[in-house]
């Protein structure tokens, strides 16, 4: 009797089962929105290594697709945190150690004028939920398409920095055009924030005059003493020049990007 | 004679397809008596010798309570289309085809997702599978070259508790076992089609008389794929010998040749199916091919309790693919499709000896061990026009891999049983990138202790408890990778594995095994195993990222009955929470519950018949994205009779649309909308409802 129950519960089983057979469903995590603003707060007079005292009063950049990362299940080794503590090395980003794995972006291009649109929305961004570590960006040449007039300075380059530089009572005024190779990545730069669905923010872009980290300077090896070599107190920076390579080498790390949250 | 020539000449012949694209070798042979069970002496009535009776009694003893053993009539009633395909009947093992016959499956144990190998160890015989040089994936299985009628018993050691697990046994083994029995000799002829396009031949000659491990098979396949873009031609060829007597030794000897071309259809995105349907495709133009010629040739002696066996082994190798999971996120104007190119060779040799102690009931026992694998690894992106533009890797490596374990099996006591061991392995690293412009060495190495203890407490049940470590070796590539952070703003597009090191898993496990009555067989077995490490395959960028330690918890539960010689049941059930520890989340791909339902009926002679219901609970992904469970119904009905046996499958018989690899990530499929970074939700379709048609003559 028990077998003829046993085999009934067995094809009870079957039929169940069978039954649950139905279309393939998947769910996606909603992506939360939080908007973009270009944050210039981070952009304070510094003292580079050559002594010079840089305040800048103008800065535009061309870029397009944020990434924001979240360190996922990626690490560093337990060995490489225990050597962080004794011997700090110079990479304190998670774009060294961590896996960046992108799960929130705000895709498309953007020209920024930290200087004078501080505050301007760039956007909303979506962002699964999880928790951020990081952020990446990918630098691009301006043009005409992005609205700028045909004499602006910004077109057919990255970015335009102008300041001045200071030293020992001596002024320089500065202006940088940077040529940056299409689509180089900026990657690891520092975001921190967890995010779930309640969460509500506002993001702030922001470019870091001064490393957060190490303490060096976006103007680190420019001597501007040297570069007006005219002595007439002003500077052109163009491709081609070493301080154009010097600045733009630092202006492509990850040491002076970010994501803020405010 | 003439019938056995006739026989001889087909199974040549068989390797041959009306294709040209790839060499196809084929051979093959039938499913092979069940090998002998320990007998017990509580056991009544006769151990079954049929090929398809199913029975209980079939079940022989394991060592450990993860273990099991799948007979030859086991995988004989199944009708498993390849020798990958037959590790469906492996309980709680889930395998996975993201491109088309041909490429090597993906593969879940016990929480572990082991990519295309990386932790499961395959043996052939004594033969490792696994391929410790394979441009895509470390540990790459190729199960192609097994023609499941052959295998007189696929044993499963999940979990590493056993000496001669080797590397990539951290989540278990899985060891095919050859023969053909004398149900099967002197041989059969096999031919099987399906009503979407799919042709199998098999032609097996083993002449009567002879030991189990005498035949020659071949195998041949072509398939039109069951939709767009899954094209598939294949062969292998099987040939085996053993001498009871040579000079003194048992000879014993293998060859293996297998070829391969397909077609991969990519992935789906999920949001793509109501453009492109549930078995559409990107057609982005991906396939692959590959061979390999394989030989083994053992000697063993056994004199007064004393037995030796030597063995040496080697391997010639060529894998190439061509890929594109991405779409055109990464490069817009080329696409990111990668090829890849593998050249590879491998020589091993081994010995092993066992000194049995008869007045304490215990043999003591020692193998040694070595095995080189050397090789050239290249990858390229390719662009549209399929020309390469930029090298992504060029290697050439070695890696000798040198092994010794020595143990004790003794069973001091009715109720105990132990078999306890300690493994070494090193492994020797040299490579070169090209790309990086580097060199380097490194040797690693393991030391794995293991203890399998069994209690049987009665004569009806037995208790289990394990422990064991197991290893997965590094891919040789890593060990030329610039150290993380040693280059300023270096884009980490290369190797992010971190330093390079064998990884290794904790496992323990304990178990029972209740077999009250001839007919009854049951389980369940409790499993934890922690790993330092896990390393996942990234399919984006074809590299193995290092993550934060796992855990997975979990039980297997089976069950066997069978109230009469022709009807059987049978069920098992795998529950497993598989988490990473620092941030407790679900190990993508991973599910809570898989298991499988089987009814048989049937003889060796007249009617026969089997359902099979395989269900998968939902499939947990990265970043809290999951994808639906499934159930698969497989039908099998036909006839047989002395000399032939007509089937007729059905296999996904409630036609059941299934998403049988599913992933999460980002892609970019449709250059006309806007490029978004988000991971989005992609799959591969297992196929549709296939009815295939299988006729076979035994001489």
């Amino acid at each position: 009797m028990w077998k003829k129950s046993l085999m009934l519960t067995v094809l009870l089983v079957f039929v169940s089962l069978a039954l649950g057979v139905c279309d393939p469903e998947a769910t996606e995590p909603s992506p939360v929105s939080l908007p973009v603003v270009a944050d210039n707060t981070h952009i304070e007079p510094c003292t580079n290594a050559q002594g010079w005292t840089i305040t800048v009063t103008a800065l535009r950049v061309a870029l397009e697709n944020l990434e924001l990362t979240i360190e996922g299940e990626t690490h560093a080794s337990l060995r490489e945190h225990l050597r962080e503590l004794a011997v700090p090395t110079a990479h304190a980003h998670p774009g060294h150690y961590a896996g960046g794995e992108v799960t929130g972006e705000l895709p498309g291009k953007l020209l920024i004028d930290f200087m004078g649109g501080h505050g301007e929305s760039l956007g909303a961004a979506s962002l699964l939920p999880g928790n951020y570590n990081g952020m990446n960006l990918y630098l691009r040449t301006a043009t005409a398409a992005d609205g700028l007039t045909a004499d602006d300075p910004l077109v057919g380059h990255t970015a335009v920095i102008a300041g001045t530089a200071e030293k020992s009572g001596t002024v320089v005024q500065f202006e940088a055009l940077l040529d940056v190779n299409e689509g180089t990545q900026v990657v690891g730069g520092p975001f921190a924030l967890a995010v779930d669905a309640q969460t509500s923010a506002k993001l702030g872009l922001a470019l870091f005059t001064i490393d957060p980290s190490e303490k060096d300077t976006l103007f680190d090896g420019l001597d501007f003493g040297e570069l007006d070599s005219d002595g007439d107190g002003a500077v052109s920076i163009a491709a081609g020049q070493t301080a154009h390579n010097l600045l733009m080498k630092t202006f492509i790390r990850h040491d002076h990007w970010g994501v803020t949250v405010q | 004679m003439l019938r056995r020539a006739l026989i001889f000449v087909l199974g040549l012949v068989s390797g041959w397809l009306p294709s040209s694209a790839a060499a196809e070798g084929t051979e093959d042979a039938q499913p092979p008596a069940p090998t002998e069970t320990a007998e017990e002496d509580w056991f009544e009535g006769e151990l079954d010798n049929s090929i398809y009776e199913a029975r209980v009694v079939e079940q022989r003893p394991v060592l450990s309570a993860g273990a099991s053993n799948i007979s030859a009539a086991e995988i004989a009633r199944s009708l498993p289309t390849s020798g990958s395909d037959a590790l469906r009947l492996v309980p709680g093992l889930r395998i996975v085809q993201h491109s088309a016959e041909g490429k090597g499956h993906q593969l879940f144990l016990r929480g572990f997702d082991a990519v295309h190998g990386s932790d499961v160890e395959v043996l052939l015989g004594d033969v490792p599978l696994n391929e410790r040089l394979n441009v895509h994936g470390n540990g790459y299985l190729d199960l192609y070259g097994i023609i499941p009628e052959v295998v007189s018993e696929l044993r499963v050691h999940k979990g590493p508790f056993l000496p001669w697990q080797g590397a990539y046994a951290t989540a278990g083994s899985a060891v095919f076992e050859l023969g053909v029995g004398p149900q099967l000799r002197p041989g059969l002829m096999r031919t099987e089609v399906s009503q979407r396009g799919r042709l199998r031949a098999v032609v097996l000659a083993a002449p009567s008389g002879l030991p189990d491990e005498v035949f020659l098979a071949s195998e041949a396949v072509y398939d039109a794929g069951f939709a767009a873009d899954r094209e598939a031609k294949r062969g292998a060829l099987l040939a085996s010998y053993r001498s009871p007597s040579f000079a003194g030794f048992e000879l014993s000897t293998l060859l293996s040749a297998q070829a391969a071309a397909w077609e991969s259809p990519g992935v789906l995105r999920f949001d793509g199916i109501s453009e492109h349907g549930f078995y559409g495709t990107y057609d982005t133009g991906g396939g692959g091919s590959s061979e390999r010629l394989l030989a083994r040739i053992g000697l063993a002696r056994e004199h007064e309790g004393t037995r030796l066996d030597l063995s040496v082994h080697g391997a010639l190798r060529r894998f190439e693919l061509e890929d594109n999971y991405t779409g055109f996120l990464l490069y817009e104007d080329q696409g990111d499709a990668k090829r890849q190119l593998e050249h590879a060779r491998m020589l091993g040799a081994s010995t092993a000896l066992e000194q049995r102690i008869k007045r304490l009931s215990s043999a003591l026992f020692a193998k040694l061990g070595w095995q080189l694998d050397a090789g050239d690894e290249r990858e390229a992106q390719v662009g549209t026009s399929g020309a390469a533009w930029q090298t992504n890797r060029r290697l050439g490596a070695r890696i000798h891999s040198l092994f010794a374990y020595a143990g004790l099996r003794m069973s001091p006591w009715r109720w105990l049983a132990m078999l306890a061991s300690l493994r070494g392995d090193l492994f020797i690293y040299s490579a070169e990138n090209h790309v990086l412009d580097r060199k380097a060495q490194k040797n690693l190495g393991a030391l794995s202790p293991r203890v399998a203890l069994s209690f049987p407490v009665h004569r009806a049940l037995t208790l289990f408890v394990d422990y064991g470590r197991g290893f997965r070796p590094p891919e040789a590539r890593s060990i030329t990778a610039f150290r993380p952070g040693t280059v300023e703003d270096e884009e980490l597009s290369q190797y992010r594995g971190g330093q390079p090191t064998v990884n290794v898993a904790d496992a323990i496990e304990a178990g029972l095994r209740a077999t009250p009555a001839p007919w009854l067989s049951l389980g369940t077995t409790f499993f934890a195993t922690w790993m330092d490490r896990e390393v996942a395959f990234d399919h984006v960028s074809n590299t193995n990222l290092e993550l934060f330690g796992s855990r997975r918890t979990g039980a297997e539960m089976d069950l066997r009955v069978a109230p009469t010689p022709w009807l059987a049941f049978g069920a098992d059930a795998t529950f497993v929470d598989a988490r990473f520890e620092h941030s407790a989340h679900r190990i993508p791909g991973t599910s809570s519950w898989l298991g499988r339902a089987t009814a048989t009926l049937g003889r060796d002679r007249g009617p026969h018949g089997e359902a099979e219901l395989t269900f998968v609970t939902t499939r947990y992904l990265a970043h809290g994205a999951s994808a639906s469970g499934y159930a698969l119904l497989d039908l099998c009905a036909g006839w047989r009779l002395e000399h032939f046996d007509a089937s007729v499958l059905v296999d996904n018989a409630l036609d059941a649309k299934v998403m049988d690899g599913v992933y999460h990530y980002a892609s970019r499929f449709d250059l006309n909308g806007p490029r978004s970074a988000i991971p989005v939700i992609h799959y591969t379709a297992a196929a549709p409802v296939t009815a295939r048609f299988v006729f076979t003559a035994f001489f």
